[in-house]
């Protein structure tokens, strides 16, 4: 791996694609910040940009738009909570928090050094043990990611608070949203009315934009506009006490959005969400979760990062695209004459290496760019409500717009940010809807592949054993803290009949 | 589950009940709408367009309809759901101006998604820049001019000359014009 390695740093470290892989982060960060805008359109968007580049020099200044991407969606969702990606939502719930209570900086931060650290941890993981992994992920059969879905699915519950029927109410919300347009296992169009711009479905995109920032928005012009948060210097800076409590949430994030960015199809946003979901359960400091605790700002930024790079696994070693991004990277190999696939390492390693180590140089980049950056870009909630909360608007709605450029995604925004505002306004949590939104779709393909697999054979995903692991892991995170709580509470009433009755004192004469 | 985290309310929240009558309804438009579609599909009895909606929309509507039933008889406010207490919160007067802002913030960005086909969307947006901060926030002209300038440029900079998206320009496309 050292001759790999060196070969790596030899292709990729020439100035030209240090510059290109620099200018793509940075590129990559500014498309991450604007709303609507994901790593896949901005990647899709800069493609013939890059036409006249060397093939390594494309791709690394494509892979660096991807990278940059990632981190500049959390920038926005944790300061204006307008989540810049999909993934990005999560960023939102203690992310937003956070910067309310004057400590943007430190979640901007520990977003940006989570993420480089996963990143790390995921690339040397990519690097060493890609084929192992990828060839795992290939024995995923459709009910094996079935069952991945139904613990996505069961991670609503996390995300219910106390009522989890209104939970799984809003889930079904989104299963429901996630119906709209032709259905993908027979081509049939359904409750589209007819009407062409519903085919394609209800844009995800352009439903988060309106639930998060619009909703947001019109709650704050609500309760009064946010005043302008002025945090002394030393708030914005991360503390020893910061660092100690995101080093846990990273581990768990890098590790979880590492296995499920190996699953093709499962994409970066199942990660960060099922991350915080992880927190939730196993952090010490769970009950401060939806607060502004810090790691729930840095597990699901860890799991991510962690997530799209792993989602280079099956791209490179198998030729499956991992997720969105991954796929119009897989067709910019294509328009380089590149073909992924197992062959890919050994005909041309240079420009395999090439690219891996440019990830490492991005992620440096990057970190390098943002973490200096934070408190700067904290400022930005020194601006007076009256006038960001028409930027606000302007961002959102043009970003919805170049999703496909549409006036639907327009009107889709408007629609669904009054949907958001009155849940804001009701309590009523919303990552429950865009999580139910996001798997729903996902979950109806695993049905259907695993339905055309089993043919008779009904109990086909309790026959493997890898479908059986994860719906028992689905059952523990449903069932596990009732019981628990419950066993919990029987042994305090034992404990409490056990005890000795407290002794009357006596009398005095 | 049904443990009150926060005083129970004496009754049932009007706008908590018509929020999880709409979950109901919802549930049950989906469900009855999932019947035009096949439970498995005729050609080889896989799983058809109408078993999600027909499942999930009849999860829903039973969900809300349970949703009522624990509102109607308990009140009770758990975490996640049901806040709505600002009448508690502020007075009469300024719970009427926060309204009316809110109105005219919406039929802004609705009238302004309805001038798009016409301006252009970066022109409609400057001048609901302009009319959201001169007019409702009544901040000063000049600086509301200059942010809506700002807005105008930086956008066109970003989106146009950076990333190439076509952002349609309405009557002011020179394509527009030269048909005339």
């Amino acid at each position: 791996m050292i001759d790999h390695l060196v070969t790596g740093f030899g292709a990729a470290l020439s100035p030209e694609n240090v510059l290109w892989c620099f200018v793509g982060v940075l590129l990559g960060t500014v498309i991450g910040i604007l709303p609507g805008l994901g790593s896949a359109t901005g990647v899709a968007i800069l493609i013939p940009v890059t036409l006249t580049f060397s093939p390594l020099t494309a791709l690394i200044m494509l892979a660096g738009i991807y990278h940059g991407a990632q981190f500049g969606a959390t920038i926005t969702a944790i300061l204006i909570a307008t989540p810049g990606e999909a993934s990005s939502v999560v960023s939102t719930l203690d992310g937003y928090r956070m910067a309310r209570a004057g400590r943007a900086g430190p979640a901007l931060a520990i977003s940006a050094l989570g993420a480089f650290v996963s990143a790390m941890v995921s690339l040397v993981a990519l690097m060493a043990v890609a084929p192992f992994f990828a060839n795992l992920a290939l024995d995923f059969g459709p009910p094996e990611m079935l069952a991945v879905m139904i613990l996505g699915l069961c991670t609503i519950v996390v995300f219910s608070g106390r009522n989890l029927l209104l939970g799984m109410a809003l889930g079904l919300t989104g299963v429901l949203i996630g119906c709209v347009g032709v259905d993908g296992g027979s081509g049939t169009p359904r409750y589209t009315f007819g009407q062409i711009d519903l085919f394609g479905g209800i844009p995800f995109v352009e439903v988060m934009i309106g639930l998060f920032a619009i909703g947001e928005l019109l709650n704050q012009l609500h309760i009064g506009m946010a005043e302008p948060i002025r945090a002394r210097f030393r708030d914005l800076l991360l503390t020893k006490e910061d660092l100690k409590r995101a080093a846990a949430p990273t581990a768990r994030g890098t590790v979880l959005g590492f296995l499920l960015g190996c699953l093709p199809g499962a994409g970066t946003t199942l990660a960060s969400f099922m991350a915080y979901g992880a927190e939730k359960r196993f952090s010490r400091n769970r009950k401060e979760l939806g607060t502004g605790a810090i790691e729930g700002v840095v597990a699901p930024d860890a799991a991510t990062n962690s997530a799209s790079n792993a989602n280079f696994v099956p791209t490179l070693v198998l030729g499956v695209p991992g997720g969105a991004t991954t796929a119009v990277l897989l067709g910019a190999f294509l328009v380089y004459g590149i073909q992924p696939g197992p062959l890919l390492f050994e005909n041309q390693p240079e420009l395999v290496w090439g690219l891996l180590v440019s990830f490492f140089i991005g992620n440096l980049l990057l970190l390098i760019l943002n973490l200096p950056l934070a408190p700067v870009f904290a400022q930005l909630l020194r601006v007076r409500y009256a006038f960001l909360y028409p930027l606000i608007i302007v961002t959102s709605l043009i970003g919805a717009y170049s999703v496909k450029n549409s006036m639907f995604s327009i009107w889709i925004v408007l629609f669904f940010g009054l949907v958001g505002y009155a849940m804001k306004r009701l309590n009523f949590p919303v990552a429950p809807l865009v999580l139910g939104l996001v798997i729903g779709p996902l979950f109806e393909k695993a049905l259907v592949q695993t339905s055309a697999l089993s043919g008779e054979d009904s109990a086909l995903i309790l026959r493997s054993p890898a479908a059986v692991t994860i719906l028992a892991l689905a059952v523990v995170l449903v069932a596990g803290p009732p019981v628990t709580r419950r066993l919990r509470r029987a042994r305090t009433a034992t404990e409490a009949a056990e005890a000795p009755a407290p002794k009357t004192p006596e009398k005095t004469p | 589950m049904t443990q009150a985290t926060t005083p129970t309310p004496s009754r049932a929240r009007r706008p908590v009940l018509l929020a999880y009558g709409a979950l109901t309804a919802l549930g049950t438009l989906f469900f009855a709408g999932s019947f035009a579609y096949p439970w498995t599909q005729p050609e080889d009895g896989t799983i058809g367009a109408g078993v999600m909606p027909r499942t999930a929309g009849l999860l829903l509507a039973v969900l809300g309809l349970l949703l009522m039933r624990q509102e109607l008889r308990t009140g009770s406010v758990l975490e996640g759901d049901g806040h709505v207490e600002e009448a508690a919160e502020i007075g009469a007067d300024e719970a009427r101006r926060v309204r009316t802002k809110l109105i005219v913030v919406v039929v802004t960005m609705v009238v302004t998604a309805l001038l798009v086909p016409f301006l252009g969307l970066l022109p409609a947006l400057t001048l609901m820049t302009l009319f959201l901060t001169a007019v409702v926030e009544r901040q000063p002209l000049a600086r509301s001019v200059l942010v809506a300038a700002l807005v105008f440029a930086v956008s066109y900079l970003l989106f146009i000359t950076i990333l190439s998206i076509p952002l349609p320009f309405g009557l002011f496309d020179p394509a527009v014009w030269s048909q005339l």
